[in-house]
């Protein structure tokens, strides 16, 4: 049974058609990777499932649920971007707690939580600090 | 090297000397009011003057007004230009220009032509209404500042990367202006508001035209009626706008995360 459907997407950027009648279906739990060289769609997709982008043609389906016009904060989709995307008016914890705090979470709650997620990345004192008094790696 | 530092150390003289002398020449001239003695006779009598409060506090008002008027359209459009319509860009900086090209005083004819009291919106009939017409007035004065100010600080940000991260972490478009794209460029917008401050100050076509009791035509009438005074209004009003820059260079330096970019 499929988690994520991707029907017949395409994508058109003035005359290139970066994506043509892509489809794919990705069952809950599976990690997928999406080879291919530079500039065949990739990202492309990827934007389009997280909803920064929106396809020419095709559709797409989470659990059921057709998500294609739906905008990107109301698809619920994480996702890692290549430039860090790190807020730089936060600190560590408060980049960590946003999520959390947008989606109305209590306080004491998000505070907990956000002290698992620093001791997971091994940067529990860090907390504190913000993106540009931390290295690239910690970054 | 010793060669070059000297021209370095003239440069910075003859400017800070370009600068500061008719300063203090003005300084000099406003001590003058008794004679004789140099005494702060004309700073007393301005600031005990009734109507310097009144139009100063009034001015200030505005100026706040414009502020948070300009903030709230210039933001979101520099936003939203450089993150869906960057095609647009030139011509919304060709728009905010227009206002150093089309004097005030055609501003002023226009409102009062399209808001005078027999036409559908009756804005000049009323003291509010007027004083509406005013604070958009400022606003479209100051938009070339504001905008650049604004539009130079969003260059410093990867609007595109954390608008969509905030976007999949489900927050909406008033949520990243708010949250994310003002405080990360509070120091621009800060620089825009101290530009805003000093046009709204200082200005007399509209406020004089709408008959407002704005600080300018103030100013004015002081200049054309008085002696010593005017000049130390001008110490006066070079006083506030430093002060004013001090302020933002405060507010910078309690915002940690604008220390990383300057």
């Amino acid at each position: 049974m499929s988690y994520i459907c991707l029907n017949g997407l395409a994508k058109q950027f003035g005359p290139n058609r970066v994506v043509d009648d892509f489809s794919l279906d990705i069952p809950k739990g599976a990690f997928v990777s999406l080879l291919g060289p530079s500039g065949c769609g990739k990202t492309t997709v990827l934007r389009m499932l997280a909803g920064f982008e929106t396809p020419n043609a095709g559709s797409i389906v989470i659990d059921g649920r057709e998500v294609t016009a739906l905008k990107p904060n109301q698809r619920n989709i994480g996702m890692v971007f290549q430039a860090y995307a790190l807020f730089p008016n936060m600190t560590v914890a408060q980049n960590v707690a946003f999520g959390l705090k947008v989606a109305g979470r209590p306080g004491r709650e998000t505070e907990v939580r956000v002290r698992e997620m620093l001791d997971l990345i091994g940067l529990p004192d860090l907390g504190g600090r913000y993106p540009f008094q931390l290295s690239g790696g910690q970054q | 090297m010793k060669r070059g530092k000297f021209w370095s150390w003239l440069a910075a003289g003859t400017g800070a000397l370009f600068f500061f002398l008719p300063l203090i020449g003005t300084f000099e001239f406003s001590l003058r009011a008794r004679r004789g003695i140099y005494s702060f006779d004309a700073y007393r009598s301005v600031l005990s003057d009734p109507q310097f409060h009144a139009t100063f506090l009034f001015s200030i008002v505005m100026a706040l007004l414009t502020i948070a008027v300009g903030v709230l359209i210039v933001t979101p459009t520099v936003f939203w230009v450089r993150l869906k319509l960057p095609k647009l860009r030139p011509w919304v900086e060709f728009v905010t220009l227009l206002p150093l090209v089309i004097p005030p005083i055609v501003l002023v004819f226009g409102y009062i032509r399209l808001y005078n009291t027999s036409s559908v919106l009756p804005l000049t009939g009323s003291t509010l209404g007027t004083d509406l017409l005013l604070v958009l007035g400022y606003t479209t004065l100051a938009l070339p500042y504001m905008y650049r100010a604004i539009d130079t600080g969003l260059r410093t940000v990867d609007v595109r990367t954390l608008t969509e991260a905030a976007q999949s972490l489900g927050a909406g478009w008033i949520t990243i202006l708010a949250r994310l794209i003002l405080p990360n460029v509070l120091v621009a917008v800060l620089s825009g508001a101290l530009i805003t401050f000093a046009i709204v100050i200082g200005e007399y076509v509209l406020a004089v035209l709408l008959n407002r009791p704005a600080f300018g035509p103030y100013m004015v009438w002081m200049g054309s009626n008085r002696a010593y005074e005017p000049a130390a209004l001008a110490v006066i009003a070079f006083a506030i706008t430093w002060g004013c820059m001090g302020l933002i260079q405060l507010i910078a330096r309690l915002a940690p995360h604008t220390r990383a970019k300057s």
